[in-house]
């Protein structure tokens, strides 16, 4: 709901914006947004939810996060499955076979390859068909594609989003919430039809969404694109790239000016995931980083760096929790305040505000997601069974972050780990092991980590006489919409909401395709007010949630 | 949030809760509870919660309890279009107020490997061990004692949890996840006297469950001690 006041001091437009929404997949964050001549100056993100999954472990059996992590996210349950199996397999010392780590790999692709499309269709694209953008060039187009429900796309693309799942389910009996990965592999032991069933659906999947609807181009074509150069290039190759979902939102996009806002900092984090089977049979904290095959970093102001997770912190300054303290996740407390105290002492939100700490930088704010993910890719130095991929370091640095690059790098995700799931279901090995009977160490530390769908996903575990000493989850969304540090310096989705153009307050579009384009778990209804009286101007939803 | 739940329930002709979350509190509510959670009409299986034991619709029924973490999408849509195509009538309730047409039948009503729970042959180990056995024995698999479709309306179209090697873990049982998670119980039988399942199927008690069990493994076939879902 919105609600708009006009406060103009001497001319000049300035607005207070209260985006107070019901999220399309789950959680509830509030924005509240300050505008002054049609521009956002400032933001505040504040999640309204707390369920305190991490006080629930405390105390409780070892692997109790493999059953409680994957149910903090309907969509993102086999990630936090993922990452709070390798937190076990590193605090135990297990040893993985190579079937688990490909079936691993394959569950974690299919996930994130079902929420592409599904996420496309049914949470961002429903925007493009505002009635702000009637008068746009390719509106009635925008329209017959991607209206809710009736659009010839959104259907069929909703729908096909369910097949990449239905391979999961063939190895974790269902999705979302199985707990099938556990210390030492995976308790599933699959047979012939298992994978040859896998492929079937995988190509369909590809087939009839990612080629024929979303690309208008075979994977690999679209794969040449190296540079944003390329991309748009590409769209004008032919009529099947021009008039595919691809090449149609790109060309809308840019009229309606979605390469033109959502910058954010620029600086982004990813821990990267999928793992070498011959170079992660036996886990450890250290060795992650050469075992990926997605790779993990940092860059921040124009510069790569590698990424460790002892540099991670979580300060809760402005933070619903005790103290003001900066605390890596090993050392993590999870304390809640009453928000009415806490608000008296400038807290605002749930979320801990993740930082990563650059050694000689400082700490930095850093964006996670798929676009982190495919700036990271472009970082130099990959091993050969690691992704190279220069393309959205060229975009980053040529045309630069926006809501429609950020949107692409989400896009661009669907045809390479197609191709990576593919691949893995060739290398399982039937006859072998998918699982190794591990010993349960009564004491332990771990680190787990992955990359689901909307970005870093992270596990601390600390074990200790046999049971959950510490846990501590940081999220992507926690990362994108945490709050402002003890330094006053923006969480990441706060600064993309900065300069942001408002054309009309009373139904400020813009505000949801930047939330959106994080890909966070919000938005649907805003309100605007007036910063100093309070009075409601107009009250308007930015399309109808899921 | 809480009013408006209020508010809306006493608007509603029928009211459905659809998740272990909204029927009895769920994984939030496991101890210590530290967002105080608590499902429509329950606190895990204490009558009660947030509407109150005794609490109507407006059409005179009980919040209709579709439990499960998750609920599957099927069993929420089957009974949203039986009320909405006025079969409310049809819709039997058992003592936890879930629709009994779904949560009458066991996990294991369905499951591929009841052959080996018949003979008492266990699974030995996850992974490639799951070929063979049943996961109740060592793996501490709920499904002769949950109420559930699971392996009748088959998840994703594909399979279920036990099909694919993974013990059910109770999600449909408002004690879910059982023994609060206490250290020793996940995925793990839990036993008396170092052999007797803690908990025995639904409806039999220790004594004779265990005669049972000892004339089934005399009668036990060579083939159920091999693999049955082979390569």
């Amino acid at each position: 709901m919105a609600t708009v006041t006009d406060l103009s001091p001497a001319g000049a437009k300035a607005l207070d914006l209260h985006v107070s929404p019901l999220g399309r997949v789950e959680g509830d964050l509030d924005v509240r947004v300050s505008v002054r001549d049609g521009v956002v100056t400032g933001a505040w993100t504040e999640a309204a939810m707390f369920r305190g999954f991490e006080i629930i472990l405390k105390g409780k059996d070892p692997q109790a996060g493999l059953i409680v992590t994957p149910r903090i996210c309907g969509i993102c349950g086999g990630s936090h499955l993922y990452k709070a199996a390798y937190a076990l397999d590193t605090a135990w010392k297990t040893e993985l076979p190579p079937n688990a780590t490909l079936v691993r790999n394959i569950a974690q692709a299919c996930e994130t390859l079902q929420s592409i499309p599904r996420w496309f269709y049914a949470l961002f694209a429903i925007d493009l068909v505002n009635k702000n953008y009637a008068r746009a060039e390719g509106y009635d187009e925008a329209v017959r594609r991607f209206a809710p429900f009736v659009g010839s796309s959104y259907e069929a693309g909703v729908t096909l989003s369910g097949k990449p799942v239905e391979v999961y389910a063939i190895y974790g009996g269902q999705w979302p919430h199985s707990s099938f990965m556990i210390p030492g592999g995976v308790m599933c032991g699959p047979t012939l039809a298992d994978v040859t069933r896998s492929i079937a659906i995988l190509e369909y999947w590809k087939d009839e969404w990612l080629e024929k609807r979303w690309l208008g181009c075979s994977v690999d074509r679209w794969l040449e694109n190296r540079s944003w150069a390329d991309v748009l290039a590409w769209v004008d190759e032919n009529e099947s790239h021009y008039n595919s979902d691809c090449g149609f939102f790109i060309r809308y996009a840019q009229r309606i000016g979605l390469d033109r806002f959502g910058a954010g900092f620029g600086n982004y984090l990813a821990t990267g995931t999928y793992f070498n089977p011959e170079k992660y049979a036996r886990p450890t904290i250290e060795g992650r980083n050469a075992a990926l095959i997605n790779r993990s970093g940092v860059f921040a102001d124009g510069i790569y760096y590698d990424f460790d997770q002892a540099n991670v912190r979580e300060d809760v300054t402005h933070a619903f929790y005790e103290g003001n303290h900066v605390l890596h996740p090993f050392e993590g407390r999870t304390e809640p305040v009453d928000p009415a105290v806490g608000r008296k002492q400038g807290k605002y939100t749930w979320a801990k505000a993740p930082r990563y700490e650059i050694p000689g930088v400082g700490a930095k704010p850093l964006e996670a997601g798929p676009l982190a993910r495919q700036v990271i890719a472009g970082k130099p130095g990959a091993e050969s069974w690691q992704d190279y991929d220069p393309l959205f370091h060229d975009a980053v640095t040529t045309v630069g972050p926006s809501v429609l690059v950020r949107v692409l790098a989400r896009m661009h995700e669907a045809p390479k780990y197609y191709k990576l799931a593919r691949r893995w279901l060739d290398e399982l090995n039937l006859h072998e092991k998918f699982y190794i009977k591990p010993q349960e160490l009564p004491d332990g530390r771990g680190f787990g980590s992955t990359e689901a769908a909307r970005g870093s996903l992270s596990d601390w575990i600390v074990i200790k006489d046999g049971k959950i000493e510490n846990y501590q989850v940081v999220t992507p969304t926690a990362w994108n919409i945490g709050p402002r540090d003890g330094k006053e310096i923006n969480g990441p989705m706060e600064q993309a909401f900065v300069g942001a153009p408002i054309v009309d307050p009373s139904d400020p579009v813009e505000l949801g395709h930047v939330a959106r384009s994080f890909d966070s778990c919000l938005v649907c209804t805003v309100h605007a007010y007036d910063e100093k009286s309070g009075r409601e101007l107009a009250r308007f939803r930015i399309g109808e949630g899921a | 949030m809480k009013d408006w739940v209020y508010e809306l329930a006493n608007q509603a002709s029928i009211v459905v809760a659809i998740g272990d979350c909204a029927c009895w509190g769920g994984i939030p509510a496991v101890a210590p509870n530290p967002s105080e959670s608590v499902g429509l009409q329950y606190l895990r299986r204490a009558r009660g919660g947030f509407l109150g034991g005794d609490w109507r619709s407006k059409a005179g029924l009980p919040v209709i309890n579709i439990p499960g973490c998750p609920a599957h999408p099927d069993w929420v849509t089957q009974i949203l279009v039986a009320v909405a195509s006025g079969r409310a009538g049809d819709v039997a309730l058992d003592e936890l107020q879930r629709p009994q047409t779904f949560f009458k039948s066991f996990t294991q009503t369905g499951c591929t490997r009841v052959q080996f729970f018949e003979y008492k042959q266990s699974t030995l180990e996850f992974g490639q061990g799951t070929r063979t056995g049943c996961l109740f024995y060592e793996f501490g698999c709920r499904g002769p004692m949950t109420r559930s479709p699971c392996n009748r309306i088959l998840w994703n179209r594909q399979s279920s949890k036990t099909r694919a090697g993974m013990p059910c873990t109770g999600c449909t049982e408002p004690e879910f996840p059982f023994f609060d998670l206490a250290p020793g119980t996940v995925f793990k039988t839990q036993k008396v006297s170092g052999t007797i399942p803690r908990d025995v199927p639904t409806g039999t008690d220790p004594i004779s469950y265990m005669a049972l069990a000892a004339a089934a493994r005399v009668a036990a076939p060579r083939w159920s001690k091999e693999d049955m879902f082979v390569v």
